[in-house]
């Protein structure tokens, strides 16, 4: 067994843990960013053709468009002048919006980060619920029915399961709105965002959660199977203890670290993958400017949007980490 | 200052309805007022709010409501009608035109609107720092050129006797010339506004149209309230609530809920809608044409008009418009749309004729298709343009004409056809449609057909031939309509009959969906983004929604 330092020394520990984890950001921002201008870059398709009329743009109008934009300038001074901007924390200004695009991003990311934690609150909860159930009745026909239900949430298109949700709970039992991210909820104070109706959240996050929430079940139901062999659970159900309390006490905690790491990735994923269901309920997110931006070829918009979602996902990374640690004691930061 | 902001929209809002309550104090029992909103479903964000670069239909929709032009088109008639200028007068020699400015037209922003304002808008239009998508419309003004090009502080051509009179000398006459300034880049706008370096008024547009914006929340919707100081009376909605909503199938699927009064775009088969929505589903004339160009700068079809010639007798037009469009295409023999000015009912154009297409491939030097390489056919990732080009495909396959389709994404798809103003662009076949901006031959022949435009411009597929040339500049210096009309009628059949200049197939129709109780919906041949939102008004709200909005 490990000593183990202080109190102090933990503290100071998980310190330098975060420095590194925080230092060790800036590469990936980088590579990451690096990527992004290059496939914009080498990706057919003019801007300043689309910014000049599209179908029909006047050669004049066209050339000013590409100097305001410095788009006929070769392509190391345009890749150079793209990371003084970055190191100077300027993501730049669209060349659609002609606004910050810093400013579009916080309306946007929080419309999607609410959808995503909505999202995967829902999918844990349920999964993990599915799963603890699934396992405490293992192969008899609760646990195949749940996975069953599990196998066929992970295999449908979001895009299909949004609209039959729609078309059940809205179009024909009319409990919810349709779609929209509704006209009256609170403005964060100091912020352009506004946060949505509660009622028009519930169909996006149900959709977006349900893909998830299949995934969670089966890893949680696996995970708990393969505790509850272990021999200091058959010993506390020798000593007699019930087995509910064995299930949820003992066997669940030691079972978590795997689900926590799909939570982990899955919200990551959700974050950037909502766009499908932003499409479907004309939810106004980041993932659906982000495909807005490519197809207008507002590269700043697309540059900015994918550093952002890059950056909430090494930050939820980390959160996870963190998450092992305090599940289980012996796991040490590093 | 959210907070702030929310409160005196509240108060505006209580001001547009308490005129509503005054009846409170009158002996008739009171009625609840319930408040008249249009609520529209649009695609997406309107890409520019200024209406100096207005070149698509979401934007031109917004800036139609939110501003107003010296003059407008009567929605049916397309007739010019006055605006903000009351009255009009042209010299003997058709270079001056003097409008004078309407008494009592404000902005939005409460401050009057003199000729000072037009001579700032429309100098604006040519300012090079503003770079206006437009700057066509006013570039045959005096002086224009010259400003543009920064060889003149001023535009020469512009001037303003007096608040109320604003004068255009043009270079030489336009016989168009009016039309051009009732299309939304000719609008007015306040100078104070529009001179902010940070271009807020992108975000709070400010006019002195129908209807102002009280808020927008981008990717959700935006909300625009009847000005009540609007110079033609107050419009009779009491506003507008723009939804944008992208994906069509979910907002056929809000219109079927009862929460959209009104939408275009829609998906999927057309008779079934027709027949599910028979009150709602309207479908009008469209003054456009859609066609399949030829890139005719490089081979094979440069230089050889019977390959031209071959395609267009090889596609079945009737077959592609019943099939693949349901009837919301219409067969076409050439350029001009009915609706549009001049024209030619006895233009015979090209039947489908596989026999005749197999003789003039031969004649191409391509007997039975061999030799011909296989091209690409290109068109943007869109069904049913994909469902025309395999129609078109097949068709000419019978014919001995090999093409592959190739589906990109639109910014590709305009590269590859447009390539720069000196070189062509790859694409050799591809999909195209042209939409007029105001109701004259010109509109159309003009842009696509004129060596002038080759390119990005409007002539994509790069036609060049001097006599047509001749004849669409010939027209320009012409006045009167009527003696235009045989000129442009030559100019088209020399493109169509002789030249073969691309494959003629079919023109627009619009289709809408429209709740039944919206009354005063006129679809105007210049699109739906000219359906009068003014003149609109709402018999018998459905159901207290309305009223929340």
């Amino acid at each position: 067994m490990d000593g183990g330092p202080g109190f102090g020394g933990a503290r100071e520990e998980l310190k330098s843990y975060l420095l590194r984890r925080l230092l060790g950001l800036l590469p990936v921002l980088w590579g990451v960013a690096t990527l992004v201008w290059i496939l914009l870059f080498v990706v057919p398709g003019d801007p300043a053709a689309l910014l000049a009329g599209g179908p029909r743009s006047d050669p004049q109008v066209l050339e000013r468009v590409r100097q305001e934009w410095g788009l006929n300038e070769p392509a190391l001074a345009q890749y150079w002048k793209f990371l003084a901007r970055l190191a100077r924390g300027d993501l730049g200004t669209s060349y659609l919006q002609h606004r910050p695009v810093s400013r579009i991003l916080a309306e946007t990311f929080p419309a999607t980060a609410i959808l995503a934690v909505s999202a995967i609150l829902v999918a844990a909860l349920g999964g993990m619920a599915l799963g603890i159930l699934s396992a405490a009745w293992a192969r008899r026909w609760p646990d195949d029915a749940i996975t069953f239900l599990a196998l066929a949430l992970i295999s449908l298109p979001v895009f299909w399961l949004g609209m039959m949700l729609m078309l059940l709970f809205s179009s024909t039992l009319g409990w919810l709105p349709v779609l929209g991210y509704g006209m009256d909820g609170v403005t964060v104070p100091g912020t352009p965002f506004r946060l949505p109706e509660m009622k028009h959240l519930v169909l996006p996050a149900l959709t977006l959660a349900l893909f998830s929430l299949g995934a969670i079940c089966r890893v949680t139901r696996a995970s708990l199977i393969e505790v509850l062999q272990q021999r200091y659970i058959l010993s506390s159900t020798a000593k007699g203890l019930r087995p509910a309390v064995v299930h949820l006490r003992a066997a669940l905690r030691n079972a978590l670290i795997p689900v926590v790491t799909v939570v982990g990735i899955d919200f990551a994923a959700l974050l950037g993958g909502a766009v499908a269901t932003e499409f479907v309920f004309a939810w106004p997110g980041l993932g659906k400017t982000i495909v807005h931006g490519i197809a207008d070829r507002d590269l700043p918009v697309v540059e900015g949007g994918v550093l952002c979602l890059c950056l909430a996902f090494v930050l939820v990374n980390l959160v996870v980490d963190l998450c092992y640690a305090l599940i289980d004691p012996r796991v040490r930061l590093q | 200052m959210n907070a702030l902001l929310r409160k005196a929209l509240g108060l505006l809002a209580l001001a547009v309805v308490l005129p509503g309550l005054s009846g409170c104090t009158s002996p008739e029992p009171a009625k609840p007022k319930v408040r008249q909103v249009l609520r529209m479903r649009m695609r997406e964000n309107p890409p520019d709010t200024d209406p100096a670069q207005s070149a698509d239909t979401l934007s031109d929709r917004i800036n139609l409501a939110v501003h107003d032009g010296l003059l407008d088109f009567d929605p049916q008639s397309l007739a010019l009608v006055p605006a903000v200028s009351e009255s009009w007068e042209i010299s003997r020699d058709s270079l001056t035109y003097t409008f004078r400015i309407r008494p009592g037209v404000r902005f939005h922003n409460g401050r009057v609107l003199t000729s000072a304002d037009v001579l700032y808008s429309f100098t604006r239009v040519l300012d090079p720092k503003v770079n206006s998508k437009r700057h066509e419309i006013l570039e045959d003004v005096k002086g224009a050129l010259a400003f543009e090009q920064g060889r003149s502080p001023s535009v020469e051509g512009f001037s303003t006797p007096d608040p109320k009179t604003f004068v255009i000398t043009l270079e030489k006459p336009l016989p168009y010339f009016l039309e051009l300034l009732a299309t939304p880049a000719a609008s007015i706008v306040p100078r104070e506004v529009y001179e902010d370096p940070h271009r807020e008024f992108l975000s709070h547009p400010v006019g002195c149209g129908p209807f102002k914006v009280v808020r927008w929340e981008r990717s959700n919707f935006m909300e625009l309230e009847a000005f009540g100081d609007y110079y033609q009376g107050r419009p009779k909605l009491d506003g507008i609530l723009v939804r944008f909503i992208e994906n069509p199938s979910s907002a056929m699927e809000e219109y079927r809920h009862g929460e959209l009064d009104y939408m275009d775009e829609m998906v999927g088969s057309e008779t079934a809608l027709a027949k599910e929505l028979p009150v709602d589903y309207r479908k009008a004339p469209f003054m456009g044409t859609f066609y399949f160009g030829f890139n005719l700068a490089r081979p094979p079809f440069k230089g050889n008009v019977n390959l031209r010639k071959a395609f267009n007798y090889a596609v079945d037009r009737q077959g592609l418009c019943d099939q693949v469009f349901e009837g919301t295409l219409t067969p076409s023999h050439g350029i001009l749309t009915p609706e549009t000015p001049g024209f030619n009912r006895d233009l015979k154009g090209y039947d489908f004729d596989p026999a005749k297409a197999r003789e003039f491939l031969a004649k191409a030097g391509y007997p039975g298709g061999k030799g011909l390489p296989e091209m690409d056919l290109w068109v943007n990732n869109n069904q049913k343009l994909l469902e025309a080009a395999q129609k078109v495909q097949s068709d000419l396959k019978a014919a001995g004409i090999g093409v592959r389709v190739k589906a990109v994404d639109f910014a590709t798809f305009l590269q590859a056809l447009q390539g720069s103003a000196d070189t062509p662009g790859e694409a050799l076949f591809y999909r195209y449609g042209w939409n007029a901006d105001y109701p004259d031959p010109d509109a159309f022949l003009y842009w696509l057909l004129h060596s002038r435009n080759s390119g990005p411009a409007g002539n994509i597929g790069r036609y060049a031939n001097p006599k047509v040339d001749a004849l669409l500049d010939q027209a320009r210096g012409i006045g009167d309509l009527e003696q235009r009309i045989p000129l442009y009628r030559e100019a088209e059949r020399i493109a169509v009959e002789e030249d073969a200049a691309w494959l003629f197939l079919a023109n627009y129709t619009q289709r809408v969906l429209i709740k039944p109780d919206v009354k005063g919906v006129v679809l105007s041949p210049l699109g739906s983004t000219r359906i009068p939102l003014d003149k609109l008004w709402m018999e018998a709200p459905a159901s207290g929604a309305r009223a929340r909005n």
